[in-house]
């Protein structure tokens, strides 16, 4: 029971045409010109009572029946234009163009009997203003026979924008506009709100321009908001690399210096290229996941090892000159020094660092591995032996060769990798009780407890690993 | 006495409620349409169908369409004075009243005058400033298509029917959906487009004629422009009634014979029906109505006349519409009864209407996005477009940063979810005076809109109590009260002929029409001026009517014979 049924003093029972009968005999007293407050107490009740009984009565589903009889009306109104011949000497105007305009077409709607398939009208729609250019797809949006219905434009106009943001098609700017304005999606009334408006158009934009494959086209999509903080020339640098047929040794040679990588993964988190679907079509999906890759701290590949190698050796042969200044003043004052001893440890340093290279993304990558299901890549389960491999390592040199310092010193790294796994494991929390701090002091000073800690945790994680994937099996 | 008057783009009208219905008066000529033409004479001004034919003759001092420039600072040259389109507005409106005060017997005072539904806040308040300068007091303004629906609907005796009024003027067009039941004519929802009217239909031909014929606008004199527009003015009404055309047209001295049919011209003004579609949708979607849930689509607005625009209504509605009230006058017969309801006729008592307000009115507001940096520039509305007037609505605002003083108020007119496509209608400067977190010193904003088109803005500060108001009678780009008060002396300077001369001017502003367009005809035509006005001279009034009417004839003969 609605409070404006009693204001209009109804009965529960009553319907449209007794409401209206009521607001318009209160309404003869109450003018909006007389009373402004009493007249907008009334319109609220009476709008309150129509719709407590609309909501009440069933909705009926209408067909836009007049449809069928409005061909033949059309029929009925189209006079017949004769053509008069043009005479001798005067002056016609040209054949009209081919192709009737919209307006004079008498087709048929979309409609059949049924129900009007929306998301297919919005799918062909959302196609269309892939793949046409901005002056052809006007014409073809004022034409589509499906918009001209006042029921069902709404809905496609839903739908295409339900579609739009699912997918994240690339729409050039100028279809985008003249999409936003056909179903009115500027509008405060009814329409997006204009910061994801905004979000949607640059981001089509931008999908567009990059699915194009042109360089210069992209690079305007991105500054166009000007939210890529980036200049020119770096884009287009980033651009170039992306867009390069993948070759190994170039892609390593430019990858070395780390600006290059984060630059060229800013510019592929503007153009939310998260995945290798919709790749523009001159970027090679192999070069796109070397530069992913190379940022992905949970992902290990032989390029990060390679890349650090590389590294390693250019850092170490930098390292190396910055003797060689010294190297050279001893000589000139005469001091007998031997040029091979220089060039060996400046070679040890070179590996060294490349060593160091190599191993540090290992060392992170299996530090940051929660569990030991290493399927997916090449080396598998090899990766997580060096702290099992240096603790049996360590108990062959205290046993088996009597190096008892060697051996200590060799299970430090163990226990440190395993102490880290653990702490990652728990979550980065120091929950620090005395037992444990003991345990750790005693496994550091007696080799052989360290060693036997680490295995043991090592196989443990090994079952703890094989019980959650039986898990995730039967599950 | 209220009149009622429909000031349109090319024709204006005057009428009154009288007891058995609404009723219109004719001008000096006797026509019902005045066209909305002034000419100036010297000192006099001329307007109506002596000032439309001396566009052709002198279209220096000769300007028509101001209902365009209104709401807007564009002022146009006659001779040695500029006007703004209020002034001319204003002048037509005084020769409306002449002809209603003569049939009448005494003088009026109060006016309603019908405005498309679409006009903005500064084009409602110019017409008002019109009235002002007219010397009359112009309370309510009627929207355009609820007037048309107004005269529909009491022809109408069904219990109750919902209505689309579309309505195609010289300049605007406007879409309503009423609903019209036991008396009461109930407005759901306006749209429409201030730039879209018959003139620019009649741009198309001349454009296309133009093409056909490789010239450009620029080659014509003012004079031949005028003159082209007048024979594509007949042009066009005889394509609409036939179908196809066939005319001599004039061309820099020469005669061109053009042909067109209606087909062409359809597919040539496609551009202009493909915009109609969006404020009829907008409407709909606004009125929440299904479009079969209509019973009547009703055109009205001169420039309906044109097939095309049947056809677009039957492609858009599935239906026929409906053209059987008479669409030159069907809006001055509204804003008549609607002068009536204003004036409390008792015949009309069983009669209400409620209109809406066809944009949406708000402020600017400022948001704070992702990254915590703020922007400005948001619309947020206040009262939604097609609320029932009248309306008073309130929300509250905060202020941004703690070190804020005052907030400002912006009052916005429009439907963009930025302000910068709106319109600005004022601002309201608000003191804080409350010091304390920023929850606590909030403001609560009052819209009000009432029926005759005001807004009131009212401002509480929420923890003092302190009140502020704004009531937005200026606007930028009116006229201030003193500007008002200069140009109604100025306007007063300027004579008008009497209403017994008009008939005079009018065959004398013809005569010099045809001398214009028809070089071979000009001798005799010299001849017949130059004795007429000889007999003008003489006063003697019968030998005037006797010559008037001969000369009529000639003219009609002359006319004809092209």
């Amino acid at each position: 029971m609605s409070w404006g049924l009693d204001v209009l003093e109804l009965d529960a029972d009553a319907d449209e045409r007794a409401i209206k009968r009521a607001y318009a005999k209160r309404l003869r007293v109450t003018r909006p010109d007389d009373d402004p407050v009493a007249f907008q107490h009334l319109h609220q009740a009476y709008q309150a009572a129509l719709d407590w009984v609309r909501a009440e009565s069933t909705a009926d589903d209408g067909l836009d029946h007049a449809w069928a009889e409005a061909d033949g009306a059309l029929e009925a109104m189209a006079f017949s234009a004769q053509q008069p011949t043009p005479g001798v000497g005067e002056y016609s105007p040209p054949r009209p163009p081919q192709g009737t305009p919209v307006l004079l077409r008498t087709q048929p709607p979309v409609e059949p009997d049924g129900g009007v398939d929306v998301p297919a009208n919005a799918q062909r729609i959302l196609c269309e203003a892939r793949l046409s250019p901005a002056d052809a797809f006007g014409p073809w949006l004022e034409a589509t026979p499906i918009l001209w219905s006042l029921r069902y434009k709404p809905l496609v106009g839903q739908a295409l924008l339900d579609e739009l943001v699912r997918t994240g098609d690339g729409v050039c700017a100028a279809n985008m506009s003249l999409l936003v304005r056909c179903f009115g999606w500027d509008d405060v009334h009814d329409g997006v709100d204009p910061d994801r408006l905004e979000a949607i158009r640059t981001r089509t934009h931008r999908r567009w321009a990059v699915q194009s494959g042109d360089p210069t086209q992209i690079n305007a999509a991105l500054h166009r908001e000007g939210s890529l903080q980036m200049a020119q020339a770096t884009a287009e640098r980033c651009l170039r690399y992306l867009s390069k047929p993948w070759h190994a040794g170039w892609a390593l040679w430019r990858a070395v210096l780390p600006d290059h990588v984060t630059d060229a993964n800013r510019m592929m988190d503007a153009l939310e290229q998260n995945g290798f679907e919709q790749l523009p079509v001159s970027w090679d999906p192999r070069q796109v996941a070397f530069w992913r890759n190379l940022v992905d701290v949970s992902q290990i590949n032989r390029w990060r090892c390679l890349l650090g190698m590389l590294r390693g050796i250019l850092i170490g042969a930098l390292a190396a000159m910055l003797p060689l200044p010294f190297t050279f003043m001893a000589l000139l004052d005469g001091l007998d020094r031997d040029m091979s001893e220089y060039g060996l440890a400046a070679i040890g340093i070179c590996t060294a660092f490349a060593l160091i290279g190599v191993l540090w993304p290992l060392l992170r990558w299996s530090v940051r591995q929660l569990t030991l299901d290493h399927s997916h890549t090449r080396f598998g389960l090899l990766l997580t032996l060096p702290a099992p491999l240096m603790a049996i390592a360590s108990l062959v040199l205290i046993h088996g060769l009597g190096q008892r310092v060697e051996g200590t010193l060799m299970i430090f790294p163990a226990l440190a990798l395993a102490t880290a796994r653990w702490w990652r494991r728990v979550g980065y929390r120091i929950d620090f009780r005395i037992r444990y701090a003991v345990f750790l002091m005693l496994a550091m000073f007696i080799a052989e407890a360290g060693a036997v800690l680490v295995l043991g945790y090592w196989l443990w994680e090994l079952a703890q690993d094989r019980r959650s994937r039986a898990e995730t099996v039967r599950r | 006495m209220i009149v009622g008057i429909d000031l349109g783009t090319t024709h204006s009208l005057i009428g009154i409620h009288a007891a058995e219905g609404p009723r219109l008066f004719p001008n000096a000529h006797g026509e019902l349409l005045t066209p909305s033409v002034v000419s100036l004479d010297n000192d006099t001004v001329l307007v109506g169908q002596p000032a439309r034919d001396r566009l052709v003759s002198h279209p220096q001092l000769s300007v028509a369409h101001f209902k365009r420039w209104m709401g807007s600072d564009r002022e146009t040259r006659l001779g040695n004075r500029t006007f703004r389109a209020e002034e001319l507005s204003a002048l037509v409106l005084r020769s409306l009243l002449a002809d209603a005060e003569a049939a009448l017997g005494h003088r009026v005072d109060e006016a309603v005058i019908s405005v498309p539904a679409y006009f903005s806040d500064a084009q409602r308040k110019a017409t008002r400033i019109a009235g002002e300068l007219a010397g009359i007091r112009v309370e309510r303004l009627i929207n355009e298509p609820t007037a048309a629906a107004l005269a529909y609907g009491l022809q109408q005796h069904d219990e109750e029917s919902r209505i689309l009024v579309l309505d195609l003027g010289g300049g605007t067009f406007d879409v309503s959906v009423l609903e019209i039941f036991d008396g009461v004519v109930e407005v759901h929802a306006s749209a429409g487009d201030n730039y879209l009217g018959g003139e620019d239909f009649l741009q198309v031909l001349m454009q296309a004629f133009h093409a056909e014929l490789g010239i450009a606008a620029s080659d014509l004199s003012a004079a031949e422009q005028a003159q082209l527009l007048r024979r594509l003015e007949v042009f066009k009404r005889e394509l609409s009634v036939q179908g196809q055309a066939r005319r001599h047209l004039p061309l820099a001295g020469a005669e061109r014979t053009w042909q067109l049919d209606e087909a062409r011209y359809a597919s040539l003004c496609e551009p202009l029906l493909q915009r109609m579609r969006t404020p009829i949708e907008r409407a709909i979607r606004d009125a929440r109505l299904k479009p079969d849930a209509l019973d009547d689509i009703v055109l009205v607005g001169g420039a309906v006349r044109m097939p095309m625009i049947s056809k677009l209504a039957t492609r858009i509605f599935g239906r026929l519409p409906l053209r059987h009230i008479h669409p030159d006058e069907a809006i001055a017969l509204g804003a008549a009864v609607a002068a009536g309801l204003k004036a409390r006729d008792e015949s009309l008592r069983e009669v209400v209407l409620t209109d809406v307000c066809p944009y949406t009115l708000g402020t600017q507001v400022s948001r704070r996005d992702a990254s915590g940096g703020e922007r400005s520039g948001y619309f947020h509305p206040i009262i939604q477009r097609n609320t029932v007037v009248p309306v008073s609505r309130e929300d509250r605002f905060y202020p941004l940063h703690e070190q804020q003083h005052a907030v400002r108020i912006d009052v916005f007119q429009g439907e963009s979810p930025t302000v910068d496509r709106n319109i600005k209608l004022g601002e309201l400067n608000v003191p804080l005076t409350h010091r304390g977190p920023l929850h606590e010193r909030g403001v609560t904003t009052r819209f009000t809109y009432d029926i005759n088109g005001l807004l009131q803005v009212e401002v509480t500060e929420d923890a003092t109590g302190r009140r502020h108001e704004l009531v937005l009678e200026q606007n930028p780009g009116l006229l201030t009260p003193e500007e008002i008060q200069q140009r109604l002396q100025a306007l007063q300077a300027l004579k008008i002929h009497p209403r017994d001369a008009q008939q005079n001017l009018a065959i004398i502003a013809r005569a010099e029409r045809l001398y214009e367009e028809l070089i071979h005809q000009r001798e005799p035509l010299q001849t017949w001026l130059a004795q007429f006005r000889h007999a003008l001279e003489g006063q003697d009034t019968t030998l005037i009517d006797r010559q008037r009417r001969e000369l009529a004839y000639a003219l009609d003969a002359l006319e004809a014979g092209e």
